[in-house]
């Protein structure tokens, strides 16, 4: 019994060794290995995010039956939500209807004018940035008004016009070109 | 029994002196690490003459080339004049800050890491690191970029280019993640020298970069080494403060031991005085 207990008492002795060993190998190596280094260096990319009338739709199906020589202005916001000042185009997607190219529209910051021309004509691939800046956080009221040509007759009766108000951004910084 | 006795004793003596010796070590390395703390707010640094920036078409192989006799035990002084007659004008007054790591054998100084936030296409951001070696035979100097597990999205496109300042030579101009390999830098001497090496590390995205890398973070870890170790020696002139760090160390390890034996001692003499009461 006194035999196993020394024997106990050896092993758990030359485990403690083991370990101490191994730690002191470990720390002295912390201590003496010839390197330097710059730790934690940190890159982090910014971001564009873009709140157009909170993916409201400006105008609404039914809201408004369009005649000749007709005007609906409605106003609505974009925001910048993202992390550098931004160049915004804003022009119109999955346009369906034969009032495409029917119904003329102007897009107006105030009394500056920014757009001006049909669905057809103000798609993404034709329209260019808008010649202001949407500061960081800024929120920008817009007005968006829809006419309807005293000059068309009744071969645009019963004609229908849909489509989606969408814009781009693209970041201020090192963009002077404006390219999105 | 008495070989037992003998053999328990001994392994008593060897878990104290090993835990001794651990202790210290602890102790030193967290003084280390307390004093790099310490020197990441101060941001040691050294003045680097805007005039020592070379463009790469001015490069000359320098990691193979060994210099003249005249440059090939480079000190602080050598170092700068040799960077500023590689440019040829001394002209711009303007001054960069480059922060001065050493490279001893047993003495790593801290530095500046990068810390770019909001990054956008086209941005870069340059820092300037100083690599001080004290070495005794040639020897090479290694750097590499580490970009850490989790973060390798942004390594795909945020492009390093690390140039030697005193030679304007470009080591490696790629993206994070394609530094699969160290870049070196061939250090001469013939006796003990301390030879200062000028990295320019400067981190860009292209403007080609995409929507995907928005609100992408990179965490990257700047190494600098060297395997022969060998031919490393401890510096001769410069910051004394290490020195004294472990002058004071040691003093306290000896006065600690110096205790516990006095204590000791105590102890038994007053045990056998005890004994003795009682006989």
């Amino acid at each position: 019994m006194t035999v196993s207990k020394t024997q106990k008492k050896l092993t758990s002795g030359i485990l403690t060794i083991i370990i101490l060993a191994i730690c002191l190998c470990i720390t002295t190596f912390a201590l003496i290995y010839s390197s330097v280094s710059v730790d934690n260096n940190l890159f982090r990319t910014g971001n564009i995010k873009i709140n157009l009338n909170d993916g409201k739709p400006v105008i609404n199906e039914h809201e408004f039956i369009f005649e000749p020589g007709m005007t609906v202005e409605k106003s609505f916001f974009i925001e910048n939500q993202s992390s550098w000042d931004v160049y915004y185009k804003l022009y119109f997607d999955n346009v369906n209807g034969d009032l495409a190219d029917v119904i003329e529209i102007t897009v107006k910051n105030g009394d500056t004018e920014l757009y001006k021309g049909t669905a057809t004509t103000l798609s993404r691939d034709k329209v260019i940035a808008a010649d202001d800046t949407l500061k960081l956080n800024e929120e920008r009221k817009l007005t968006v008004s829809f006419h309807y040509p005293e000059t068309y007759g009744n071969d645009t009766q019963d004609c229908t016009l849909t489509f989606d108000l969408c814009a781009d951004a693209v970041q201020t910084k090192n963009n002077p070109d404006k390219l999105f | 029994m008495a070989d037992v006795n003998i053999k328990q004793k001994r392994i008593r003596i060897a878990i104290l002196v090993m835990a001794l010796l651990l202790a210290l070590n602890v102790v030193a390395l967290t003084v280390t690490l307390v004093l790099k703390a310490g020197k990441e707010n101060k941001g040691t640094s050294v003045s680097v003459p805007d005039n020592i920036i070379t463009s790469s078409a001015e490069s000359t192989d320098v990691s193979q080339d060994r210099p003249s006799a005249d440059s090939s035990s480079m000190n602080t002084h050598d170092a700068e004049t040799a960077a500023s007659t590689a440019s040829g004008t001394s002209d711009q007054t303007e001054e960069k800050n480059a922060t001065l790591i050493s490279l001893y054998n047993t003495k790593p100084e801290d530095n500046t890491p990068f810390k770019v936030t909001n990054m956008f296409p086209g941005d870069n951001e340059t820092k300037y690191y100083c690599v001080e070696v004290s070495h005794k035979a040639d020897t090479e100097l290694f750097f590499k970029i580490d970009v850490r597990d989790g973060y390798e999205k942004l390594a795909e496109v945020l492009k390093f280019k690390v140039t030697l300042m005193d030679s304007g030579k470009v080591v490696y101009d790629g993206t994070a993640e394609n530094m699969t390999q160290a870049v070196s830098r061939m250090l001469y001497a013939d006796n003990e020298t301390s030879t200062k090496i000028y990295y320019e590390i400067n981190a860009y995205l292209d403007t080609s970069v995409g929507n995907e890398y928005q609100s992408k973070d990179l965490i990257a870890d700047f190494k600098w080494w060297v395997e022969d170790e060998e031919a490393l020696s401890p510096p001769k002139t410069g910051d004394n403060r290490s020195i004294t760090v472990w002058l004071v160390i040691g003093g306290a390890s000896l006065l600690f031991i110096l205790i516990l034996i006095i204590l000791k001692k105590r102890t038994v003499t007053n045990d056998e005085v005890n004994q003795n009461d009682c006989q």
